[in-house]
């Protein structure tokens, strides 16, 4: 993402942080830069590119939380800059905040129909949240926009739930022997539940950059996958120390803490993604788990009070509503315990419904 | 004296296929057809029986069967000897004979589809009858003595439409005599068969067919069962049932039962007195998984794996679900504790059956075994991380957790099987617990532990009830040794998936040789109580009369 201008009537000292800020993020400093930005914001609450720049500059942290927020901000002090959407539609979706996701993208799209970057992630987007039918109509609008664009490939071979070969040969062929086309590959092989050959891909890519962000998040994944958590939690926990500001590691890192059934270490973990992104609903539901996990029952309530009440899917209220339940009755409060199981009851039968008539 | 138990005597089971050596021949047949019915994937029971009375356990597998006919007109046909069911009898010395002509058990020309198989001792003789469960019929064969059974199911008063899956005897209502349940599994027929699958055809998931109740037959004496589903509340709960167990949920003296669905939630029945049940499943913590979610349970047992005198409940099911562990807390509700016992790790990619929670490796705590592979053959064209024929599971347990030995405990471990059904028993009377391995489509294996032989110590008790059921079935052991720890049991030929084990109840003593205690509370209420027995015996108890060995 490009650095935003300065501009705008400001004191000479805030003048000074926001040029501090600026400079910081050009010579990629970008924990000073974070640091000068967040003050000027914190003082010039109404100057609009403090927090737009805060937010590129968090973005590039890997602090998508952090970034949404800046961005949220910054639409607070003008709604009307379609662009301002879209980029926070781009840090919803990397913090795993689908629904907000889409609406902020969509609305950058009513803004700019021209915003590619922003068509192509609500595709994503839709993908995540199993929308296929609208990630197919956005795909096919890509294709007369952006025909040549490897993304669009990824996209198709995602939303068809790909287990094509030829497929992925094909997109092998586009760009070999490239890091970012092998970890387009591996995602793929992701798709297709080709976990061999997709965690051989990602190690692969690994072994070429060990440095790089990303790749160590979606190994992990296929690990706990196989129930190797071990190897899961080693994978999410480097990451988490590459990318110090990002949430979604830490959370990662957390629940294959909790799959092994190591609750304490599992708290601490979840308290520090918390630290980082303190809305994240499924950061609240883990951490209730862990200490449900070690019979704190009473201390699991509020975070997954807080984590229901955030929820991006009924999927997800439907498995917290059941927790909650739990909880109430290990508290002994029943009629609380039956409201939540009422609850889960009717997400459970409206998802049923909704699947498409089981006798 | 108190040994400290080292390195040799602990956390080693070796399990060895020899149904080869033993002279066992039979095969499962499913039957498989290019239309695909769901019953084809499901089939595989086994019951140890001992049905002669001769001390050595006896094994019946029970067969699928051919489907043919016209394509609008299916059929099972099982007029040719590879589709009956086939009874192997335990000479003693590690070879079986082929008893099935005479014992009348094979079902021939039945036109009835063999799933599972259940024991018990239902008339008080002394010989222990069979049920088998299938689709298209149940029947219910009472042991004649002299190596025979007779189809008594018409006079018997049961009937079971439909398609019947595992079954278990158990006194329900405190009379002493065993009363029946049959799980059913779905609203199947060959008229309602749906198509399933894109490209290629492949079995239908359980969410095409609608659910059934499970049946609850009472004993009412003189080989007479009379329908009590209605009257014991069965008959309002419906599901799509395939496994069943039973224990004493609470200490209250009354038989309750855990019924595994598929893709429904799980049953928990608590006995209310005289068979009245209620299904308390929900508030219990076990209906479904952490996520409040469903999963396709299959085989289930119902057992103290934690020795804190509680009986908890594993429950089998397919990849991806996570077999799951409900530890009974005490106080009415259970905890799922599939990751804190490490059977996350273990079972991610498993899809599970037939399961025991035995000590196999006599160190004193309960072990798992299962028998695995996918339902869907065609798995691996939908998710190529997944496998049809899968080895089956040995996980050892101490302290609430397991930790996954298969690759060390035999070439059974290494094997790709489609296994379904298991049951558990001591084969050779050698003290330790042996399984018989049910696999669709495939010749079972007969798996000889060889726990005991590597020095384990054990003790096990063969229980004669006299106001109680008179295989013992139902009665609650619990035994305390040496060193201060106390082991619970309980005896029932029901669990697992399809299958029926031995009643007789086995306890791995680690490094003790002798037990303080052992405290028996039978179905009637009595309870006996044994003082400083020593390791490695089976100990015959009489209801309410003196200890003889």
């Amino acid at each position: 993402m490009a650095a935003a201008g300065t501009g705008g009537q400001l004191a000479p000292r805030l003048e000074e942080l926001a040029r501090e800020g600026v400079a910081a993020r050009e010579r990629g400093d970008l924990d000073a830069a974070e640091q000068a930005l967040s003050d000027l914001a914190a003082e010039a609450p109404d100057f609009l590119p403090a927090h737009l720049n805060l937010g590129l500059v968090r973005y590039e942290l890997f602090d998508y939380a952090g970034a949404a927020a800046a961005f949220s901000d910054a639409l607070g002090l003008d709604g009307g800059v379609a662009g301002l959407h879209g980029l926070l539609g781009h840090a919803l979706l990397e913090t795993g905040r689908l629904d907000a996701a889409a609406r902020a993208l969509r609305q950058a799209l009513d803004g700019d129909p021209s915003d590619l970057k922003s068509r192509f992630r609500l595709a994503r987007a839709l993908i995540e949240r199993r929308e296929f039918e609208g990630a197919s109509a956005l795909i096919g609008e890509l294709e007369s926009h952006a025909p040549g664009d490897p993304e669009l490939l990824r996209l198709k071979i995602l939303v068809s739930g790909n287990r094509s070969a030829e497929l992925r040969r094909r997109l092998m062929r586009a760009a070999p022997g490239t890091v970012p086309a092998r970890i387009t590959a591996a995602e793929a092989l992701v798709a297709a539940r080709e976990w061999d050959e997709a965690q051989a891909a990602y190690e692969a890519v690994l072994r070429a950059e060990p440095h790089r962000r990303g790749p160590r998040l979606a190994l992990g994944d296929i690990l706990a996958a196989r129930g190797r958590y071990e190897e899961a939690a080693e994978q999410f926990k480097e990451e988490a120390r590459l990318v110090p500001h990002a949430a979604q590691p830490l959370m990662r890192w957390g629940e294959a803490l909790l799959l092994q059934g190591a609750s304490t270490a599992a708290e601490g973990v979840l308290q520090r993604a918390l630290g980082v992104d303190g809305d994240s609903y499924e950061a609240l539901e883990l951490l209730s788990r862990a200490r449900a996990d070690q019979g704190r029952y009473a201390d699991a309530l509020a975070p997954l009070e807080k984590a229901v009440a955030a929820a991006a899917d009924d999927s997800a209220r439907m498995r917290m509503e059941y927790q909650l339940s739990r909880l109430y009755r290990r508290l002994g409060d029943a009629a609380k315990a039956s409201f939540h199981a009422a609850e889960h009851r009717r997400l459970q039968d409206q998802a049923a419904d909704g699947a498409g008539g089981v006798p | 004296m108190l040994i400290a138990c080292v390195a040799p005597c602990a956390r080693s089971a070796s399990l060895t296929d020899r149904a080869s050596d033993a002279g066992i021949g039979f095969r499962h047949r499913s039957g498989a057809t290019p239309h695909k019915y769901l019953l084809e994937t499901m089939g595989g029971g086994v019951a140890l029986l001992d049905f002669d009375g001769d001390g050595w356990l006896d094994v019946l597998f029970v067969n699928g069967g051919s489907i043919r006919g016209a394509p609008d007109r299916p059929a099972v046909d099982r007029s040719e000897p590879e589709s009956f069911n086939r009874l192997y009898r335990n000479l003693g010395d590690g070879r079986f004979a082929d008893v099935t002509d005479r014992s009348g058990i094979s079902q021939k020309d039945s036109g009835i589809y063999g799933m599972g198989a259940a024991t018990g001792d239902y008339d008080n003789d002394g010989l222990t009858d069979l049920v088998i469960t299938g689709y298209g019929g149940t029947s219910l064969f009472r042991n004649t003595g002299g190596g025979t059974f007779r189809d008594v199911t018409q006079e018997s008063g049961i009937g079971v439409p439909g398609w019947a899956a595992s079954a278990g005897f158990a006194d329900l209502n405190g009379d002493g005599l065993l009363d029946l349940v049959v799980t059913r599994y779905l609203d199947w027929d060959f008229d309602s068969h749906v198509g399933c699958g894109e490209d290629v055809p492949s079995y239908c998931p359980p969410t095409r067919y609608g659910r059934v109740t499970s049946m609850l037959f009472a004993n009412d004496g003189g080989s007479r069962f009379s329908d009590h589903s209605e009257k014991a509340g069965l008959a309002g709960l419906p599901g799509k049932a395939l496994g069943v167990a039973f224990n004493d949920l609470e200490s209250d003296g009354d038989i309750d039962i855990v019924m595994a669905n598929d893709s429904e939630p799980q049953q928990l029945l608590r006995n209310r007195g005289a068979a009245s049940f209620r299904d308390v499943a929900l508030d219990a913590g076990v209906a479904y998984n952490e996520d409040g979610g469903r999963f396709a349970g299959m085989g289930v047992d119902f057992d103290d794996y934690d020795n804190d005198g509680h009986p908890d409940i594993l429950i089998t099911n397919l990849a991806r679900e996570l077999y799951a562990v409900y530890r009974n807390d005490g106080d009415g509700l259970f905890s799922y504790r599939t990751r804190q016992s490490r059977l996350a790790a273990i079972t991610a990619s498993m899809s599970g059956w037939g399961v025991r929670l035995a000590d196999f490796d006599l160190d004193g705590w309960k072990d798992i075994f299962v028998a695995q592979g996918h339902v869907l053959d065609t798995i691996r064209l939908t998710d190529p991380s997944l496998r049809y024929r899968q080895p089956p599971l040995l996980a050892l347990g101490s302290e609430g957790r397991f930790e996954d030995v298969s690759g060390a405990s035999g070439a059974v471990f290494a094997e790709s099987l489609a296994g379904r059904g298991a049951a558990f028993g001591d084969l050779d009377n050698d003290g330790d617990v042996d399984v018989a391995l049910g696999v669709l489509d495939g010749r079972p294996r007969v798996l000889y532990n060889s726990a005991a032989d590597l020095g384990g110590r054990w003790i096990a008790l063969r229980l004669v009830g006299d106001s109680s059921p008179r295989d013992g079935q139902g009665a609650r052991i619990s035994i305390r040794t040496p060193d201060g720890r106390a082991q619970h049991g309980f005896s029932s030929t029901a669990g697992s998936y399809l299958s029926a084990s031995d009643p007789r109840v086995h306890f791995g003593l680690g490094a003790n040789d002798t037990v303080e205690w052992i405290r028996i509370r039978w179905p009637s209420g009595t309870q006996q109580e044994l003082r400083g027995v020593g390791a490695n015996r089976y100990v015959t108890v009489r209801e309410g009369r003196p200890l003889r060995d």
